[in-house]
């Protein structure tokens, strides 16, 4: 059985390294909670690249705006054409700015237009349960970017199945610590982490 | 001068010709008492001359001169007059035996499998209701071809104009009215298995391990049951906590496919599988080419169980066998990660693994026999019409009246012989 590896991708524009935790915290939770067999140890692999079908689960972030390439928008338009998901999370929390705007718009060329994912949505039940829909992240609660709480995600849909996640609610910046540092939370805020991969690789 | 001849011997011999000529008349006609007359018929059969036949006779026996194998209701018609105390024969100008059976696979997609057999080297053309489809050559085993979809009636035709010979046959109705199960841990193969195979139109019931103790259910994958279960797939050990079931399954005609690793955690699975092997042969580098099956890694399955068949070889090693369990049969996958031929496949890669992961479930998939063959049409004309009348009479032997004066001749030629011998010997 193939190990999960976990995938941040790299595009030409913009900043996609801005949350380098993300992945080791994630996969911290995913040995924790689960017995899937995952790789220790994420890899980047480039957007526009074929090495990006190997990961049919790729995380993309950053704050600057993002424009593909042309490489880039054909790979992935493949990608999800033959069942990958892109989970897209915008690591500035806030509404119509230059990130959403600029990857919501590069999203609807290479996948599809976005749509709000309804709360109720069997990704808010792979693993943990999730019954209000996406958890808030302590940017929203604390009143910073724009002082809103995200009710929805976004998606792209195909057969059934969700091929690209968006997500304004900044979860990179919720998960960009050293696992170390879960110790000291009451709630582990990456749960919800662990339900996206559990829904990609079952969905 | 005595006679070279032995003249009483001849005179004997001409009197058993005549008594021979003479008893063979009587026979022929004690036995043809009943069939007063007998006419042969070379018009056309049709409803409506069938239907003065069948008030009004032409002979007590009828010979047919058939050059194309009739339809259903004009044999049924010929069988009826037989049972009516009318004789009917028949005999053909070359009637091309001509076969064609279709079979619903249990594939949602409705896939149909057309075989034809009928002389070797003759073309076939093949058509539905909406025209043609494909054509053949016939080979020594006939010939044989797999189509996504047909509508209505299939036809194979063997020549053309009056020569023409037609069979048909009507597959059943697509069902579709049970579901998979998929049983394995969550992971990129069985997400891509069960995507491929809902993409093809089942219904995947599953159960993915994703921690001890807990898994993602999708749909009801059990009790597995026949009535709402074509097949289990188990992909992995994880498969094992449920082996009795499967088992079970198997034996009660269900389809099972197991994975490189599907047989690993029970002994009694390990007892249904087809191969006993375990040499893992690493796959072809990939990088800078699209993956295809040929090079994904491989879990070789030789050696194989005795009655256990390889359906494909990789060089020495076998990539997938089956064999039968009680009512079921059981597949066994050697590749490893066929998701990646998927994923990292060329432009077909996602076509290409569904349809092969469709004809796999289908190859074993519980299928009632009610659900498979068809019933329509008239697929065997030439053995329908042998079945129904009998074997074609030939020609020579079609009226014994043929021989009428040649009985006479020698009935008349003994008779006068031993006559004239006893009158020149003067004996009376």
């Amino acid at each position: 059985m193939s190990e999960f590896v976990f995938a941040t991708a790299e595009y030409a524009s913009g900043d996609w390294e801005s949350a380098p935790l993300v992945p080791a915290n994630l996969i911290d939770s995913l040995v924790r909670y689960t017995s899937l067999s995952v790789a220790p140890q994420g890899v980047v692999v480039s957007l526009g690249s074929a090495e990006l079908l190997r990961y049919p689960l790729v995380y993309l972030t950053g704050h600057l705006p993002v424009r593909f390439t042309a490489a880039e928008r054909a790979m992935v338009r493949t990608f999800v054409e033959r069942g990958g998901m892109l989970f897209v999370d915008d690591h500035n929390h806030d509404i119509d700015g230059v990130f959403h705007r600029s990857a919501t718009e590069e999203i609807a060329r290479a996948a599809g237009v976005l749509h709000d994912l309804p709360n109720d949505h069997a990704l808010y039940s792979a693993f943990f349960n999730f019954p209000d829909g996406p958890p808030t992240t302590s940017q929203e609660l604390n009143g910073w970017g724009d002082n809103l709480v995200h009710t929805h995600l976004l998606a792209v849909e195909r057969a059934g199945r969700i091929a690209v996640l968006y997500s304004s609610k900044d979860y990179s910046s919720e998960w960009n610590y050293h696992p170390e540092t879960k110790r000291f939370y009451a709630v582990d805020n990456t749960r919800f982490g662990v339900n996206i991969v559990v829904y990609a690789l079952t969905r | 001068m005595r006679s070279p001849v032995d003249r009483p011997r001849l005179e004997l011999l001409l009197r058993c010709m005549a008594l021979g000529a003479l008893l063979w008349l009587t026979v022929e006609a004690l036995s043809r008492r009943s069939a007063r007359t007998s006419v042969e018929l070379t018009e056309a059969l049709t409803e409506a001359v069938l239907a003065r036949w069948s008030t009004t006779p032409p002979a007590d026996t009828l010979s047919l001169s058939l050059r194309a194998a009739p339809a259903p209701l004009i044999r049924d018609w010929l069988v009826a007059l037989r049972r009516a105390d009318i004789g009917v024969r028949w005999s053909d100008d070359g009637i091309v035996p001509l076969m064609i059976e279709a079979e619903r696979r249990p594939d949602p997609a409705g896939v149909v499998t057309l075989r034809v057999t009928g002389p070797v080297g003759a073309a076939v053309l093949l058509s539905d209701d909406l025209g043609p489809l494909d054509s053949l050559t016939l080979g020594v085993l006939g010939a044989s071809v797999r189509l996504a979809a047909v509508a209505g009636t299939v036809r194979a035709t063997i020549g053309s104009g009056d020569r023409r010979v037609m069979a048909s046959a009507t597959p059943p109705p697509i069902v579709n009215r049970r579901h998979l199960v998929l049983l394995g841990a969550a992971g990129w193969e069985s997400k891509f298995v069960a995507a491929a195979l809902e993409e093809r139109g089942w219904a995947v019931d599953s159960r993915l391990a994703v921690a001890p103790g807990i898994a993602v259910i999708q749909g009801k994958p059990f009790p597995l049951d026949t009535a709402r279960h074509a097949a289990v797939i188990a992909l992995d050990s994880t498969a094992a906590a449920y082996a009795g079931a499967i088992v079970n399954f198997g034996r009660q005609g269900g389809g099972v496919v197991l994975g490189p690793d599907g047989a690993s955690g029970a002994a009694s699975l390990r007892a249904l599988a087809p191969g006993r092997g375990g040499v893992r042969v690493h796959p072809a580098p990939l990088s800078g080419r699209p993956a295809s099956r040929e090079r994904l890694g491989l879990h070789d399955l030789a050696p194989l169980v005795a009655d256990a068949i390889p359906l494909e070889r990789r060089g020495d090693h076998v990539a997938v066998a089956v064999r039968r369990a009680g009512a079921g049969r059981v597949a066994q996958v050697g590749y490893l990660e066929t998701w990646r031929w998927r994923m990292e496949g060329g432009t077909d890669g996602v076509a290409a693994h569904r349809t092969w992961w469709a004809a796999l479930v289908a190859s074993v998939a519980y299928g009632s026999e009610s659900d498979a063959g068809g019933t329509g049409g008239d697929p065997a004309p030439r053995a329908a019409l042998i079945s129904a009348l009998g074997d074609p009479v030939p020609p020579a032997s079609r009226s014994p009246r043929t021989l009428f004066p040649f009985a006479l001749a020698v009935l008349g030629f003994g008779m006068f012989g031993e006559w004239l011998s006893r009158r020149l010997r003067g004996v009376r």
